[in-house]
């Protein structure tokens, strides 16, 4: 597990003093976390039509969380941004500065 | 310009030197009385003359024969004539400009005479240029009997310079008011005098003391010019700092002396006005008796004004006293803190001398040592430093460092050097400020002229305080230390300063804190969401409209803009800011309470700039699902149904593929998604690798529960297990490992108590649907996959709680409940209290496709546990009723999606499931068990010989048990080689091919479902108690309605009246006319149709539904009649319902548009 999580996330995310398998749990739901949240401002940014082509995306059984986000990063310009800030307020609130 | 005077003229008084003063008959300010003004004062006083109230000016006749005296009023009590009274003093004397006169040789007065000063106002210091024996002479004459000459004096007194007096006297002559004998005496005097003149200004004008200075500081000027001649520059320097400081003092000197001055002249003034004003009421009470009303008038303003004036000088006065109250009021705390010094500094040696020696007594001591500094802290803090002697901080300390001599005069202490200090080593600026603030207190409180005591000292001072710069002495000693610093304290009982900390909050105020904040938020952030909805229905309008109002810029415009984020409002910000700030402090209470706090490797060294803690994670991440629950409460249900699809799709990736695509979101990395699939092809690859470390975590998982529940004893053999379970595992050996591990714990199982091993029987269960699931890691990049290696381990309760939030079915948080729960890692369900047996149950294979074989396979088995699901074995409930039908046949090879496959069955053949959960295929006269307990590996129906075809569709009826848990709702058209459908029989419901039909026990209300695919989703059929229902992303888009043909009703389906409009319920439409298109075939009941398709929907003519018309035409919009034809006299006409009209004041309904959309067709009625 420890090939398939980079050491740039362990060190930014403090993990470092966790074990490998801990490490994959957490980040899993790190990710969820920051999913969600984009998601939902996501939301706030599409037009009532796109989220009707989202929505339609989403029946399809092969959608998967990537063509998710692939879909919002066409139609949101300042996705990246988004998601940048979502990820820095969960920083925020289960990361402690130790140095 | 001066403003004209007021007034007629009534006369001219004349003056000295020839001149004349206008006088005027109504000088009587009609200014409010009791308001004094500065300027006007000074102007009236300008006009009245003082001299002239006490000296009546003559009449006209006066002015043509100037040589007539007039009588000279009464003097005051005592005085016989005004020129005794001492220090009398015209206006001029007083600061008052003088009189306005008119120049000599104007022959008539008029107002617009030219009025010119006589002469120029004389400042006092100016007026020193007129001998005082001139003044003595005139004195002498006056008191002779020539009063007339008092002016004279005055004149005199007043002039600038010797040309003026001169110019006066012969005036004066000229007149005739003086003699020519006497003006020679005077122009003598005048002239003769100037050397005695210098020496009266000598004795005068400069004290010895000045004359001691001036001549220190020509000594000092004569030195300079040596010291340059010399070339000695550092002399030079020294010198000029020591003249600069010289001259300095001098200045500040005669500034003092300056102000102190004006403080005499003030007084004078005082007493001068006052006897005026005693004078100026006896001549009014003499006028009154005179009943001489002018002139009382006169007098009684004369007498306001004065008061005025009296008034202004006394409140200067009065601010000088003051000033020099606080000064003595300085003086007498200075003196009290002098006093107090003296204590203290006998106090702290008698402290020191019993410091070592008796600890009573030097506790004794230093309490009262306290007692006085106490009492120095208090009257300094009582009383205001006054500002002329304030003491500037590092400045000469005046308490310490002057004293009144015996005499009064304030002068420098030289205790200092008695002090400790080397007063020599003091730079001489230090004696300078002390000087400047005995110098001001001298001088505001008269005492004495301080300035000669400090031209006594000023040269001793200079002399013995060379300045630093040329002292081989390098520095003065700085101010602090002065007077020396005493010896350290010793200890003292007093608790040494508390850091002030601020209140610790309870946790309980905290959580109710973080509570209040979250909702606030909440609250304020969904408020401004459904702002910004709203905002962007208007935005969408106003595109809409500008698009129709700008045609053939749609294109250019592009036919969807995002309205653009705006900024939060302000209250939005502090609401959230408030939040943080909570949940900030609860992060701290959380953090304190945890020991995990060090994030150091393995060789002490700090790991990343951020510290992980556990605490701190799970705190939150329930703060952010409460946020996310309310957030979600409140949205609108396409946008709830949205995030509940997009959480459903993240909860059935496989882990693997998760981490790639959070590690995108987590370090924002390559965040192309688009390229993502190339990140999880890239994990793929991994996956050989990490599945048996995967494998490794569920063992741990796995291995913490049982750990938790056996005995200290079973820890140990499960810790050895695990040991050699991680021991030299790889990507080769890890199911064989696992099945060791599996088996070891299957040993363990015995030496438990039952209810242990009930539990045990779950960890297995788990264990084996890990196993399960690392098989279907093979569709790691992409593909849909049901079950999950995060099936197994935490996820799936997260998934549950986002699914109630976000609205999911009931039937996925029951898969999700059916599941073992390890998202806490010791958090095992309940088992079923026994074992059940092994169901027997088999079905054998019908037309109907494998999907509906396993879908009756799954009836038969939760048949036989008459319903409950709980009651069926873990391992089946897992490998079977943990999976869609449509899962386990993309699982075991039934059917696949890329392909478009299914599996050919055959008649006779069986498909049933062993103990474990696998599928069993009978066939041949042989079961496979379709599963490799070997590799642990799933057989597909290929590698127990089946045979793959494509399959065409047949319409057939679904016929499926009525209690069949429904789980299964994906069933896509290319499965349909071998799909049931419904077919409708005399009017009943009309079916298609490519449908299927289920019942719900999570639904216990609908009798039997049936599904029809839509672009990738699913349309509905609930059958509710009789009566249909058609459904469409959980809204109902069609219900029954009855179309009368010939008479008799058949039951079709029509689309609610709320869908037939609006583009965002387009879809709804699309949906509602597939399935109407499929499930409806109005041909049958006309004899002609056609169809036309409108927003999304359809209309459809139809013709001669009735026999007893076969012309009659009616119209149906989506299932709806809304429409239908009429005779007339010009032919037939299709005319609208009238309760679906829209009103002639309002836009056309959608019927209307529907059957104006019709009118072409209508025209001519071609039915093809």
């Amino acid at each position: 597990m420890t090939d398939i999580l980079s050491k740039d996330l362990v060190k930014e995310w403090g993990l470092g003093s966790l074990a490998p398998e801990k490490q994959a749990d957490i980040v899993d739901r790190i990710g969820k976390m920051i999913y969600q949240a984009v998601l939902v401002r996501a939301l706030d940014i599409l037009s009532e039509k796109e989220q009707t082509e989202f929505d339609l995306l989403l029946d399809e059984d092969t959608t998967t969380p990537q063509d998710v986000l692939a879909f919002l990063q066409k139609k949101i310009p300042t996705f990246e941004q988004l998601v940048l800030e979502e990820r820095q307020n969960i920083k925020e609130s289960i990361l402690v500065p130790t140095v | 310009m001066s403003e004209s005077p007021k007034g007629n003229i009534t006369g001219l008084k004349p003056l000295p030197g020839g001149s004349f003063e206008v006088i005027r008959d109504t000088p009587v300010d009609s200014s409010p009385r009791g308001e004094f003004d500065p300027q006007e004062m000074r102007k009236d006083l300008e006009d009245l003359d003082l001299q002239m109230a006490l000296n009546p000016p003559p009449t006209d006749f006066d002015v043509l024969h100037a040589q007539v005296e007039r009588p000279v009023p009464e003097p005051p009590s005592g005085i016989s004539d005004f020129s005794q009274i001492k220090d009398l003093k015209r206006p001029t004397d007083i600061d008052l400009p003088p009189s306005k006169i008119i120049q000599p040789g104007s022959p008539v007065p008029n107002p617009s005479a030219k009025i010119e000063l006589a002469t120029e106002y004389t400042p006092r210091e100016e007026r020193s240029t007129i001998p005082q024996v001139l003044n003595t002479y005139v004195e002498d004459l006056i008191k002779g009997g020539l009063s007339r000459l008092r002016l004279l004096k005055f004149d005199i007194e007043d002039v600038k310079t010797r040309e003026n007096a001169r110019e006066i006297i012969n005036k004066y002559k000229t007149t005739g008011r003086i003699t020519e004998d006497q003006r020679k005496k005077m122009l003598d005097l005048l002239e003769g005098s100037s050397e005695d003149m210098q020496e009266e200004n000598n004795t005068e004008g400069n004290s010895i003391k000045e004359v001691e200075a001036d001549n220190f500081i020509a000594g000092l000027r004569n030195q300079i010019k040596t010291a340059e001649s010399e070339k000695d520059e550092t002399k030079v320097l020294r010198l000029e700092d020591d003249l600069h400081k010289a001259e300095q003092e001098v200045l500040s000197v005669e500034a003092r002396e300056a102000e102190k001055e004006q403080y005499d002249l003030n007084k004078k003034k005082r007493a001068d006005i006052k006897r005026s004003i005693t004078i100026f009421k006896k001549n009014i009470k003499k006028a009154e008796i005179d009943k001489d009303e002018h002139k009382v008038l006169k007098l009684e303003d004369a007498v306001h004004k004065a008061e005025h004036y009296l008034i202004s000088i006394d409140k200067e006065l009065a601010d000088v006293d003051a000033k020099n109250e606080k000064i003595r009021r300085t003086i007498e705390l200075n003196e009290q803190i002098g006093k107090l010094d003296e204590q203290i500094k006998i106090q702290t040696e008698k402290v020191r001398v019993v410091e070592n020696s008796d600890e009573k007594a030097y506790r004794e001591e230093l309490a009262k040592l306290r007692a006085i500094e106490d009492e120095k802290k208090a009257l300094t803090k009582t009383e205001e430093p006054v500002a002329s002697p304030a003491i500037e901080t590092g400045s000469v300390d005046p308490i310490k460092d002057w004293e009144w001599s015996e005499m009064g005069i304030a002068y420098l202490k030289q205790t200092a050097i008695e002090n400790g200090v080397d007063m020599s080593l003091v730079d001489a600026s230090v004696w300078q400020e002390a000087y400047d603030q005995i110098m001001s207190i001298n001088s505001h409180t008269g005492r004495v002229s301080a300035r000669d005591k400090f031209m006594e000292d000023l040269p001793r001072v200079i002399t013995n305080n060379p300045s630093p710069q040329n002292s081989e002495l390098p520095i003065s000693i700085p101010l602090d230390t002065w007077p020396p610093v005493l010896p350290p304290e010793p200890p003292l009982d007093i608790p040494p300063p508390i850091d002030i900390l601020p209140p610790v909050k309870s946790p309980e105020q905290i959580n109710a804190e973080l509570e209040s904040a979250r909702s606030d938020y909440a609250a304020k952030l969904i408020e401004w969401k459904n702002k910004n909805r709203e905002n962007k229905y208007k935005f969408k309008t106003l595109i809409s409209n500008l698009y129709k109002s700008a045609k053939n810029v749609t294109s250019d415009l592009g036919l969807e803009r995002q309205m653009p984020e705006g900024k939060r409002p302000q209250k939005l910000m502090d609401a959230e800011g408030a939040y943080m700030e909570a949940k900030k402090e609860k992060n701290r209470q959380k953090f304190s309470e945890s020991t995990d706090r060090e994030v150091k490797n393995k060789k002490g060294e700090v790991v990343g700039k951020y510290e992980f803690n556990a605490g701190l994670f799970d705190q939150a991440r329930i703060e952010f699902d409460e946020l996310q629950k309310r957030i979600a409460e409140s949205l609108p249900p396409l946008e709830k149904g949205i995030v509940a699809k997009s959480l459903e799709k993240w909860a059935k990736v496989p882990l693997l593929a998760r981490i790639a695509l959070t590690t995108t979101l987590m370090t924002g990395a390559g965040m192309l998604f688009g390229t993502v699939a190339v990140a999880g092809a890239g994990t793929a690859l991994a996956y050989r690798g990490a599945r048996s470390l995967s494998g490794a975590i569920v063992g741990q998982v796995i291995g913490e529960a049982a750990g938790e529940i056996l005995e200290d004893n079973s820890k140990r053999r499960i810790e050895k297990a695990r040991e050699n379970y991680a021991s030299g595992i790889d990507e080769h050996n890890f199911e064989e490992k696992e099945k060791e591990l599996m088996r070891f714990y299957d040993k363990e199982e015995n030496r438990v108590k039952r209810n242990r091993l009930k539990k045990a029987g779950v960890m297995m269960a788990a264990g084996v649907e890990g196993n399960l699931a690392f098989s279907t890691l093979t569709d790691l990049a992409g593909v849909s996959v049901g079950t999950s290696i995060d099936n197994i381990r935490g996820d799936r309760p997260v998934v549950n709680s986002d699914a109630k939030a976000f609205g999911l079915s009931r039937s996925l948080e029951d898969f999700g409940k059916r599941g073992p729960d390890f998202s806490k890692d010791i958090n095992l369900p309940q088992p079923p209290e026994a074992v059940s047996p092994v169901p027997e149950v088999q079905v054998e294979l019908s037309q109907k496709g494998f999907i509906q074989d396993i879908h009756n396979m799954k009836a038969k088995i939760l048949a036989q546990y008459d319903g409950d699901v709980d009651k069926i074995p873990e391992k089946i409930k897992t490998n079977v009723f943990g999976k869609s039908s449509m899962d386990l046949a993309k699982q075991y090879g039934f059917y696949d999606p890329k392909t478009g496959m299914s599996g050919m069955g055959h008649a006779g053949e069986h498909l049933s499931v062993d103990a474990d959960g696998h599928l069993v295929y009978e066939h041949g006269g042989k079961a496979d068990t379709m599963f490799d307990s070997e590799t642990g590996k799933v057989k597909t129906f290929e590698n127990v010989g089946g045979t793959m075809f494509i399959p065409k569709v047949s319409p057939e009826v679904v016929s499926v048990p009525e209690d069949l848990p429904a789980v299964d709702v994906s069933a896509p058209p290319e499965v349909a080689g071998s799909q049931p459908s419904l077919s409708v029989e005399s009017g009943e419901y009309a079916t298609t091919p490519g449908s299927f039909k289920s019942s719900s026990i999570d639904l216990p209300q609908v009798e039997s479902t049936t599904h029809y695919p839509f672009q990738n989703g699913i349309v509905d059929v609930l059958d509710k108690q009789g009566e249909s229902v058609v459904m469409f992303r959980s809204t109902e888009i069609g219900h029954e309605s009855i179309l009368n043909v010939d008479g008799k009703p058949h039951k079709i389906y029509s689309l609610p009246d709320n869908l037939q409009e609006g583009s965002n319920n387009a879809p709804y439409r699309e949906a509602f006319t597939s399935f109407f298109q499929k499930n409806i075939d109005l041909s049958r009941f006309a004899n002609k149709m056609i169809s036309q398709d409108f927003e999304g929907g359809k209309v459809h003519i139809l013709r001669g539904l009735d026999k007893s018309d076969p012309m009659g035409v009616r119209v149906l919009l989506n299932g709806k009649e809304i429409g239908k034809s009429i005779m007339t006299s010009g032919g037939v006409k299709v005319e609208i319902d009238p309760a679906l009209k829209g009103g002639w004041l309002f836009s056309d309904t959608v019927y209307e548009r529907a059957l104006k959309s019709l009118k072409p067709i209508i025209k001519t009625l071609q039915f093809k």
